[in-house]
This record gives structure tokens, C-alpha cells and sequence, in this order.
């Protein structure tokens, strides 16, 4: 039987390789996380606004929710005066023929009227009781 | 010309319930003075106080009309007023009494605020047309009405001369009436009607509770009134020429002098009634008004919102809407 000793060489080849590895890894690790924030720096107003526009937008989309409700209510109550005004309308109508029969009645009535002689005595009320009477003074 | 006060008193049974429910009895007293028929109607209590307040009150007014016919009333040989005119056509000055002043201070204001339509210095031309007063002792000029400046002088407070002799005939019943019922009010008076011969002042509620009636005479001498007057706290006064109108050389002449002309007015007019606040000042506009005539008396009266009512010759009855505004009753409307 034999035995296979690393060459010490070898060993410190590869130890020295894999410090420098962790060095440069960190290394373009710590470059990745500054880039990554200078990038985040650079973005952050962008996604401000887009915040911003996103909160309007809701804002926005509320008024324009309630203007929708108000004007639905008011198209109803449209709805419904709509509805009388076509009664109304009819009423008028009624009105108007009627008023045209009226005349045409009126049309055929005499142009005076002899009225039966009304006989009364006149009232007399006479002078409440007084206290004084003028005369001349002088 | 003036009689002695011969007094009556005549209780009127009424109980009448005032507004409050108590009892009143409306008791009336009678008299004359200043020539004419002097009476108080007073509102009492029923109770003995009450009688005695009104007989107080009467009292209170027969002293006044006494005092103030003494010393305004120029047909009294021994009145102020008598000495006055006296003096004055001595030229001379006089001191006189309270009343005497007051009166000579009203009628020079009377003369300025009618324009010279209210113009005591008639005497003269009264005098010439038998109207005579008591004698002056020498002939008294007529040519001083209508001239222009003052009525009087005040030499001081009490001490005046006049100019030319004066006549309170327009204005002297009237004072007194308003100091009588000065001095019955200050009595505690609330409720009284006095009347002078139609100079009428009235305080308070009448018997019934509302207003004091008056009716307004007729000038045909009818025995209804021609209209019915209803006033509270007010008075009332009328010039006419129905009773005092005489004969003198076929002409019919009245103490109503038109200053204008010197002659009696002949305005168109009977009668002129006026109500107002004050009785002298009610006597004033009512001859002013009578002077200024038919054709100008509604304008007048209208202008200076006087209530007044005035009965033509014809016979017509018309009246200011002032008039109308008081006026409850009128004869012929239903």
C-alpha cells in the first residue's frame, strides 16, 4: 500500500485563489449594491409621481364616481317631472276645449238681462248719543 | 253781557260698566259764563269720593271761567282787559295779570301763524256796528285792522301796550277752556268733557268707555246734528254766524271780520268746525278757515292737516279726510 500527499504548493495556490476570489467577490458585491442604490436614487422621483399620479387618479375616480351617482338621481327625478309635465300638458289641453265650448256657449247668450223690480225700504240709522253739540264760540 | 253763574247739577242715573267692570256714574254740571252756557260732564267713581272729585272739578272750572272772563272779556266795565284797550288809546302801557299776558302773547302769535287772517283789533269797527263792549272813553280808531306789525308790545314781562285797542272775542273761550281743563286734570281728572258754548274739550274715555260724541249743530237750527264726532283727549271749536248776525242801516252784518277788507266776511260759509289738540288753537283756524271761504277752506285745512268740517250757504256739509278719519256719524248716510 501507498499514500498521496497534496503537494503543499498546491494548497497554498489554492487557498490564495479562493481569498482572492472572496476579495473580488465582494468587491463587485459591494460595486452591485452601490449601483443598485445610485439606480434606486434615480428612479425614486419617478416612482414619486407615478405614486402621486396614482393617488389623483383615485381622487379622481371618486369625484368622477359621485357625479355619476348625482347625475343617475337627477336623470330620474328628470324622469319623473317628465312624467307630470306630459299630464300637465293633457290637463291644458281639457282646458283649452272646454274653454272653447265656454265660448261657443257664451256666443249664444242674450246681450241683457231684465232684472224683477226689488222693493225695500231705505234703512235709517239714526245719530249716536252725544255728549256735547258745537256752536259758535265767538 | 254775561250773566251770573246760576249752577245746576243733574246726576245722571247710568251705571255704565267701564272697561274694567267697576261701576261710574256720569254726573252733569251747568252753568254760564263768557255769555254762554258753561257745563262739565264728568266720569265719576260711584262711590263718595268720586262725587266729590267732580264736584271739585266743576268747582275748578266755574273759577277759571270767572277769572278768565275778568280778565279777557272787554264787555266788563272792571276787566283787565278793559283797562288795556283804555290805555292803549292814552298810549300808554299796563301791567296786567297771568291770563291777561298769556292771552295778548297767543292771539299776537294767532296773528303771525294765520297771516294776518286772525286779527283781534276789531273793536272799532264792532263798536261802529252796535256790536259794542264796554266803553272805552274815547273814540276808538278802525283803521288799525289789517296793518301790518305786531299785536301787542312787551315793554317787560308783565307790563304791555297795545298799539290799538283788541278783541279776545276769537281766542278767549277757548284759553279758557284749555286752562280750566288744566286745572280739573290736575285734579286727577281723567275722564271730563267740558263744554263753553261749543268751545269743547274732552279727556279720556267717554261714558261708554270709547270716545266722547259730539255732534256737529246744525245751522238751520234743526234739532239733529248733521254729523257725529268722536274724540278722546282732542277739542273742538266752531265759528258760525247763525246766532250772532244783526241789522245794522239794511245791512246784515256778523262778527266774523274779514281784515282784507274791514268788512264782515262773506265767505260763502255758515259754519266752521276744527279739532284739534288745543282748544284756543281750535277756536283760531276754526274763524280763520271761516274767513278764508268756500272756495279756499279744503286747500287750507288740507295743507295744514287741520280736521275740520264746514256747512255752506247752501246747505252742504263737507269735510278733510282728517275729519272723516273721526267723524262716526253723518246725517243722510246710511
Amino acid at each position: 500500500m501507498t499514500e498521496h500527499r497534496v503537494p503543499t504548493h498546491l494548497a497554498i495556490l489554492v487557498g490564495v485563489s479562493a481569498g482572492a476570489y472572496a476579495v473580488s467577490l465582494a468587491g463587485v458585491t459591494a460595486l452591485q449594491a452601490g449601483a443598485d442604490a445610485r439606480l434606486q436614487a434615480q428612479r425614486a422621483p419617478s416612482q414619486q409621481a407615478a405614486e402621486s399620479a396614482a393617488a389623483e387618479h383615485d381622487d379622481l375616480e371618486a369625484v368622477l364616481e359621485a357625479a355619476v351617482r348625482r347625475y343617475d338621481a337627477l336623470a330620474e327625478r328628470y324622469a319623473l317631472v317628465g312624467g307630470s309635465l306630459e299630464g300637465m300638458e293633457g290637463t291644458l289641453d281639457t282646458l283649452a276645449n272646454r274653454a272653447a265650448a265656454l265660448s261657443e256657449s257664451a256666443a249664444s247668450l242674450p246681450t241683457r238681462f231684465s232684472l224683477p223690480t226689488v222693493r225695500s225700504a231705505p234703512r235709517v240709522v239714526a245719530a249716536p248719543k252725544t255728549q256735547a253739540t258745537t256752536g259758535a264760540s265767538g | 253781557m254775561t250773566g251770573a253763574l246760576a249752577d245746576s247739577v243733574d246726576a245722571i242715573p247710568e251705571p255704565e260698566a267701564s272697561p274694567t267692570g267697576s261701576d261710574h256714574r256720569v254726573l252733569r254740571f251747568s252753568g254760564r259764563a263768557m255769555a254762554s252756557p258753561l257745563a262739565l260732564t264728568f266720569v265719576a267713581d260711584e262711590t263718595k269720593a268720586g262725587r266729590a272729585a267732580a264736584a271739585a272739578a266743576w268747582s275748578a272750572v266755574r273759577d277759571e271761567f270767572a277769572a278768565s272772563e275778568e280778565a279777557l272779556s272787554r264787555f266788563r266795565e272792571t276787566s283787565e282787559v278793559t283797562a288795556l284797550n283804555r290805555a292803549s288809546l292814552q298810549g300808554a302801557s299796563l301791567t296786567v295779570g297771568r291770563r291777561l299776558a298769556r292771552a295778548v302773547s297767543a292771539t299776537d302769535r294767532a296773528h303771525r301763524l294765520t297771516g294776518g287772517r286772525f286779527d283781534p283789533r276789531t273793536v272799532g269797527l264792532l263798536d261802529a256796528w252796535g256790536y259794542q263792549g264796554a266803553s272805552l272813553g274815547a273814540a276808538i280808531p278802525a283803521t288799525a285792522l289789517g296793518a301790518a306789525g305786531p299785536i301787542a308790545q312787551r315793554i317787560d314781562r308783565e307790563r304791555i301796550l297795545l298799539p290799538s285797542p283788541i278783541d279776545l272775542g276769537g281766542i278767549g273761550k277757548g284759553l279758557a277752556v284749555r286752562w280750566a281743563a288744566s286745572r280739573v286734570a290736575n285734579l286727577g281728572a281723567a275722564r271730563f268733557l267740558i263744554d263753553a258754548g261749543g268751545d269743547i274739550v274732552a279727556r279720556g274715555p267717554g261714558p261708554d268707555g270709547t270716545a266722547w260724541m259730539v255732534g256737529v249743530e246744525d245751522p238751520d237750527g234743526g234739532a239733529d246734528p248733521r254729523a257725529v264726532i268722536a274724540i278722546r283727549d282732542g277739542a273742538i271749536a266752531t265759528s258760525s254766524i247763525r246766532r250772532l248776525r244783526w241789522v245794522v242801516d239794511g245791512r246784515t252784518r256778523h262778527h266774523l271780520v274779514d281784515p282784507s277788507t274791514g268788512e264782515p266776511a262773506d265767505s260763502g260759509l255758515v259754519s266752521v268746525t276744527v279739532a284739534a289738540t288745543d282748544p284756543a288753537w281750535a277756536e283760531v283756524w276754526s274763524k280763520t278757515l271761516f274767513i278764508t271761504g268756500r272756495s279756499g277752506i279744503a286747500a287750507e285745512a288740507r295743507a295744514r292737516g287741520l280736521a275740520a268740517w264746514w256747512v255752506a250757504e247752501d246747505g252742504s256739509l263737507e269735510m278733510t279726510p282728517a275729519a272723516r278719519a273721526c267723524t262716526v256719524w253723518v246725517a243722510g248716510e246710511a
